[in-house]
């Protein structure tokens, strides 16, 4: 599942990425900042530095201790109480539920990419994007929605009936709000 | 007076066409159906169909938009009423008593009384809007460049602690995101491309609308792209009676005006949305009620204060979007989108030139109400368990189509729907790790505004920070946010110690 534990940072891998993104962003921006002058390079610097900061703040909070410092940085009140409803439902639960709840996000998040639903969803969505931009997603659109619910097992009923309308949507795009879905790279190279 | 009139019925006008009515319906049906299917949600309606308001004027686009955000408000007590499964959490609270009449063979009488409660709530708070905004402009027009930042950056700061899901960092770490993503393009004060890495299509930056429909369309279907079939699959008995629930509304008038004022004011606060109001209204309706014993069992009270309240923070949330063009959620962030898409200004233009937009807006709002009343108590009583049992994975690719052939008809640019991809991913990863999607968008949508205003009060200012306490109104609003952190960051944090020094005491 997840390598929660293995990590040096105790983060998941997920989340680790997540904050690699935002950590690249920001230093990207915070360097080619200093290219411009005045006030158009003085809002991103100040941004992406604060950026920066919380990012690396996060990156290393399973490695601060639990004390005040950590209750300011990686807690929050909860402003419009309803701890009435929250006791009751903390009441139920055995202190090993409540321990697990820390780490089950993490496991949840962990198995994110590893979902088989999920990495269908990515990879189909990836290749209708490609697809659309090879043939033009009037084209690709009844292709990738057939794909998928035929992946899905979906009735033929279905498959029909949502592949017939999918086609519809992306043609009344095309006729309606005059969006040339109809051609795509592979038109513009061989026609 | 006249001269409000004549707004009025201009407004009229312009509101009681049939295009406009259906538009009013088809974003009623769209937002109650995705709201009643447990974690899909209004606001996915809200970004797959602002593309398709393209060929629309800005008063149609944003008639639909808002009627969907209505629609929702409602839609999303169905399914907790009849499953006990909230389809969002803005209606949570009424799951303690709505799904407790279900249960004791009153389903139809619960789902009455959510239709008219909600109906109500929103026809009074609309109302209260209406008559509020010929006083509005007054308050607008004393607000300057540097108070607009302010209030901004006020906006952005309690977002970050509301909505940052536990951990203060994480609200900060996802609006500072959304305010930096922003800065790539034309910088709006010196009009020079900046971090575009000369690519031209990255000139006038991300596309904030491709950014909320990769979020909300693909972030969402990745999220619950693991269930299996619907949602819901418990069968249950509808049974009970329309006029019962109707009466039960009809019993508490004071506690559905209150309600729906609750509902109000706190969607007029950045952040706090629906999902606080119905928990605090509910809260509210249990302190002051002398049966408080019968809440949680059933109790029609409950179902009133969590609903009235819900469709009042409609209208709270769209008052700081018409006056100062600062949404506080998801849903007003979509609207603001479709304003700046259909080039309408939000602030002082809204209550002077374009009036008539405005009351237009608020009188669509109220004929939606009017709509979920007949709706909710002719067709949902009747077939509500059935829309709710959306089959998801139908749903996943026609959303994603949408989304994407939306995205591309915005400005005929892959990079857009390469942004909708992208931000979608990285709305998932955030989602997964609580990480707050309403902060980073919220961000984005005020990036602009802040760096504006923040570069003409220093202009004005002469470079000086003076400027930001140069007057009472800047005072007060450096007050408010001074308040605001004392409440929320000093005193918990005071009363955490102080509990802790006195368990030191007892041990």
């Amino acid at each position: 599942m997840v390598d929660v534990r293995g990590t040096r940072l105790g983060l998941a891998r997920s989340e680790r990425v997540l904050l690699l993104l935002v950590f690249c962003t920001s230093l990207s921006i915070f360097v080619l900042s200093f290219n411009y002058e005045g006030f158009t390079a003085t809002y991103p610097q100040f941004l992406a530095a604060a950026t920066l900061v919380v990012t690396v703040l996060l990156s290393i909070r399973n490695l601060v201790p639990r004390n005040i410092v950590y209750e300011i940085l990686f807690t929050s009140p909860d402003l419009f109480s309803t701890d009435r409803f929250a006791d009751e439902k903390q009441d139920d639960e055995t202190p090993d539920q409540a321990g697990d709840r820390e780490t089950g996000s993490q496991d949840s998040a962990a198995s994110t990419w590893h979902d088989s639903n999920r990495a269908v969803i990515g990879a189909s969505t990836v290749a209708y994007l490609v697809l659309g931009f090879l043939i033009g997603l009037l084209w690709a659109t009844p292709i990738y929605v057939a794909g998928y619910l035929y992946w899905m097992d979906a009735s033929k009923l279905r498959l029909v009936g949502l592949t017939v309308l999918s086609f519809g949507i992306a043609f009344a795009f095309q006729m309606f709000i005059n969006v040339p879905l109809n051609v795509g790279l592979l038109h513009e190279v061989f026609l | 007076m006249a001269g409000t009139l004549d707004h009025l019925s201009s407004a009229l006008a312009q509101v009681l066409t049939p295009e406009v009515i259906l538009f009013i319906l088809i974003g009623l049906i769209v937002g109650m159906v995705l709201a009643a299917t447990p974690g899909v949600g209004g606001v996915l309606g809200m970004t797959i169909l602002l593309p398709l308001t393209l060929s629309m004027s800005g008063l149609e686009a944003s008639i639909l938009l808002t009627a969907i955000y209505s629609g929702s408000a409602y839609g999303a007590s169905i399914s907790a009423i009849l499953f006990n499964v909230p389809g969002t959490v803005a209606s949570a609270a009424t799951t303690f008593d709505g799904y407790s009449l279900t249960q004791q063979g009153r389903a139809i009488d619960a789902l009455a009384i959510s239709a008219t409660a909600s109906a109500l709530g929103g026809i009074i708070t609309m109302a209260t809007l209406f008559v509020a905004v010929p006083y509005l402009p007054t308050i607008v027009g004393a607000f300057q460049t540097h108070h607009i930042f302010l209030i901004a950056i006020f906006g952005v700061l309690i977002i970050a602690v509301i909505a940052s899901k536990g951990s203060l960092t994480k609200g900060a770490a996802s609006g500072l995101f959304g305010l930096l993503i922003m800065t790539i393009g034309t910088s709006p004060g010196s009009a020079a491309p900046r971090f575009t890495l000369d690519l031209s299509s990255l000139y006038n930056g991300f596309d904030f609308i491709a950014i909320v429909i990769g979020m909300f369309a693909l972030g969402e279907m990745l999220r619950i792209g693991n269930e299996s079939g619907s949602v819901v699959s418990k069968h249950i008995e509808v049974q009970g009676s329309v006029v019962n629930g109707m009466a039960a509304v009809a019993k508490s008038p004071v506690l559905l005006v209150k309600s729906g004022f609750i509902g109000m004011i706190i969607g007029s606060i950045p952040g706090a949305g629906s999902a606080t109001s119905n928990f605090f209204s509910y809260i509210e309706a249990l302190r002051s009620s002398d049966d408080q014993e019968s809440f949680g069992t059933g109790n029609p009270d409950g179902v009133i204060a969590a609903e009235a309240a819900n469709n009042g923070t409609v209208a709270g949330s769209l008052m700081p979007v018409i006056a100062f063009g600062i949404p506080g959620s998801a849903a007003t962030a979509i609207l603001l989108g479709a304003f700046n898409l259909h080039g309408v200004d939000p602030g002082a233009p809204l209550f002077t030139d374009n009036i008539d937009f405005t009351f237009a807006l608020i009188l669509s709002l109220i004929i939606s109400s009017i709509f979920i009343l007949l709706l909710g108590n002719l067709v949902v009583t009747r077939i509500g368990a059935a829309i709710t049992r959306i089959n998801i994975h139908s749903l996943i690719p026609m959303i994603i189509v949408l989304g994407t052939i939306g995205v591309f008809s915005l400005r005929y640019f892959w990079l857009d729907v390469a942004t909708f991809f992208v931000f979608g991913l990285v709305a998932f990863l955030m989602a997964v790790h609580d990480y707050s999607i309403v902060a980073f968008v919220l961000g984005a949508v005020l990036s602009d505004i802040i760096e504006t205003n923040l570069q003409r009060s220093l202009v004005l200012s002469d470079g000086s920070l003076g400027i930001f306490v140069s007057d009472p109104l800047a005072i007060v609003i450096w007050c408010l946010i001074v308040v605001f952190f004392y409440f929320a960051l000093v005193k918990p944090i005071k009363n955490d110690i102080d509990a802790g020094s006195a368990s030191e005491a007892d041990a």
